[in-house]
């Protein structure tokens, strides 16, 4: 096997000191670089009506007030669409949304140039392949606060903060929205209009929204999946528009 | 000239293929056993990863107080069961619910824990160090923990070849130990295998025809378990209402049904059941052949009483003593690291 690799390596040799083959080489590699592509990006900014969003800091919505302590949520699946069409898939798409740091509310794509949309296209969590797919690195690392430990598969969404009529320790609430074995997957699918050019764009992700669904009264906390998180999480494509 | 740019491409991953040395350990697969579930691909076996993982299996790191670790519920001489423990207890002395399974064989295992709320080996890690009963600690301080010590960089380094100290790559680490833990060398194995001088006694070659008969539906060979999710007529404890694989799915049809568990090494890992109710095997006999709690999720295997006398009871548990592996038991590679 040795001996079959040293007759490999001096095989290469021979080969890469012949001229035509370096310069197909050449030829070769330059080819990828025709598509001309671009780097671009979006960016995601979750407001609290006309505001941004700080963390631990006290709103106003509707007639109700609000405080957000932890506000952390996937995206995934990302591609962008012209006429129903998709036109660019992001791959290995996976993002953490973490408002305890903004830099990660802007995606960066790198595609070919001139890409012309009309739609984008997202998943709110993750799918189920990678929920039983064991331990992941980057966004999807456990220690990023996004895995449930006791029962294995990530939090799509997860929000947690204060509101007055909150019948939990301290008024606090905390929504841990997941789970993907049927029946209670709870990953979302978001369709929205995205007419824009390749350029630095934003999409609103408007947590007024959801606020105005929650009942902490009756229903402070959800922490584990099921039919609930099911139900809270169809409020999701909601929230998310381009305007 | 298109072809021989192809050959030089194939040389060169031909070269790197074969670079990778082969020293690269693999886990031993007997002849006639299915595949490991495990997906290798992912998280190829390396020495020096193994050796990370068993640090780890055995450094009270991983806990809140740092003095928990794995082994303290795993024991090696036990089938790293919690040995004399019906339900483990953890840090600061707090019980938990359920009783340590053996962790053997873990390669060939499609869940984990009693009630399969593991899905993959990789993650099984993070709910004993985020269990506030048991370790109490949360990954992410961890491997801030592990990442400020030169010792663990270190390891790292050699593991991964840079000495970032990740969830993933502890938790990677951690699962490489776990694969090595294959028990394959038992009595019973021997003479599965045929081997020289090996023979079972008439009482546990009696036993094993019961054992065939009454029990290995669920506990199938060569691993002695199905891997399913079955009510073998355990008699719910009030103390804990533990209602097993239904509080995962939900479903009522998975109510009272727990993972089936493997039988290798038995004889060392007692209390047996997910709630370590029984003392010794003669006690899980008894609950075989007279025990049997009769409720709508009972395994049909069951549903007919399994009429053994005391000699026979004798022989299915002499049997199940040639399924004690000692050379794992005993293997300086799955003990406290040196
Ligand atoms: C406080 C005691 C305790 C500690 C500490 C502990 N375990 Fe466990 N382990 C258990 C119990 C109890 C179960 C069964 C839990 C269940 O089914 O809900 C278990 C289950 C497992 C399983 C699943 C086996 C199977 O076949 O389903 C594995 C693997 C495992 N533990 C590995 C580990 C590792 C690795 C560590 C260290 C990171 C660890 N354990 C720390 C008590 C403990
Ligand atoms: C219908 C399936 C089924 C059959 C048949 C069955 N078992 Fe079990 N066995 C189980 C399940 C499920 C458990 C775990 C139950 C629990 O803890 O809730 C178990 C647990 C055990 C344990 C305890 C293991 C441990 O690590 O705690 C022993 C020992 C055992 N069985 C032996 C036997 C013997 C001997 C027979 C035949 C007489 C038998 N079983 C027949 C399903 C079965």
């Amino acid at each position: 096997m040795c001996c079959f690799l040293r007759k490999g390596a001096a095989k290469i040799k021979l080969l890469i000191s012949d001229g035509k083959t370096t310069s197909l080489l050449i030829g070769f590699l330059s080819a990828f670089s025709l598509t001309a592509q671009t780097d671009w990006s979006v960016s995601f900014k979750p407001m609290i009506e006309q505001q941004p969003l700080v963390l631990n800091q006290i709103y106003a919505v509707k007639n109700d007030t609000f405080r957000i302590d932890v506000f952390r949520f996937y995206l995934s699946g990302i591609s962008f669409l012209k006429q129903g069409e998709t036109v660019f898939s992001e791959s290995n798409s996976y993002h953490l949304i973490d408002a305890e740091d903004t830099a990660s509310y802007r995606i960066a794509f790198h595609s070919p140039k001139n890409l012309t949309f009309d739609e984008i296209q997202f998943n709110v969590g993750i799918d189920s392949a990678t929920n039983v797919a064991g331990v992941m690195g980057g966004d999807l690392d456990p220690t990023k606060g996004m895995y449930w430990s006791w029962q294995s598969g990530y939090i799509n969404f997860k929000l947690e903060g204060w509101n007055p009529k909150s019948t939990a320790r301290k008024h606090e609430f905390q929504y841990h929205l997941g789970g993907y074995m049927v029946p209670y997957s709870a990953l979302t699918t978001v369709r929205i209009p995205f007419d824009k050019e390749q350029s630095t764009d934003s999409i609103t992700v408007q947590l007024a929204t959801f606020l105005e669904q929650l009942n902490t009264a009756e229903l402070p906390a959800i922490m584990s999946p099921g039919e609930r998180a099911v139900t809270l999480s169809q409020v999701l494509p909601t929230i998310f528009s381009s305007k | 000239m298109i072809h021989r740019f192809y050959l030089i491409l194939l040389l060169i991953f031909v070269g790197f293929a074969m670079m990778k040395p082969d020293k690269n350990p693999v886990i031993h697969v007997p002849k006639g056993w299915p595949k490991p579930t495990y997906d290798f691909k992912k998280n190829p076996l390396n020495e020096a990863t193994i050796e990370l993982g068993r640090q780890l299996f055995y450094d009270p790191v991983l806990s809140r107080n740092d003095q928990v670790s794995c082994a303290s519920c795993h024991l090696q001489q036990t089938a790293f069961t919690h040995i004399d423990h019906a339900l483990s207890h953890g840090i600061d002395d707090r019980i938990g619910n359920r009783n340590s399974p053996a962790l053997v064989n873990l390669a060939w295992g499609k869940i984990f824990m009693w009630d399969g709320a593991v899905n993959h080996l990789d993650v099984q890690a993070l709910a004993p160090i985020e269990n506030h009963l048991e370790m109490d600690e949360k990954i992410a301080n961890v491997v801030l923990k592990l990442q400020a010590s030169k010792t663990y960089r270190g390891r790292f380094f050699n593991a991964f070849g840079d000495s970032t100290v990740t969830g993933e790559r502890t938790l990677k680490s951690i699962s490489q130990f776990l694969l090595t833990l294959v028990s394959t060398n038992s009595k019973y194995d021997q003479v599965m295998r045929k081997e020289k001088g090996i023979q079972f006694s008439e009482s546990e070659q009696k036993g094993y025809v019961l054992f065939k008969k009454h029990c290995a539906a669920c506990h199938t060979e060569p691993l002695f378990t199905n891997g399913l999710f079955e009510n073998n007529g355990l008699k719910p404890d009030s103390t804990l209402n533990d209602i097993g694989r239904m509080g995962v799915t939900h479903r009522s049809s998975d109510s009272l049904k727990f993972k089936v568990p493997t039988l290798r090494n038995i004889e060392r890992s007692p209390p047996y059941m997910h709630d370590g109710r029984f003392r010794n095997l003669q006690m899980v006999l008894f609950h075989y052949s007279n025990g049997i709690h009769a409720s709508p999720t009972l395994s049909p295997q069951l549903k007919n009483t399994i009429a053994l006398n005391e000699q026979e009871k004798g022989c299915v548990i002499a049997f199940l003593k040639t399924l004690t592996d000692t050379e794992f038991l005993m293997n300086p590679k799955y003990g406290y690291p040196k």
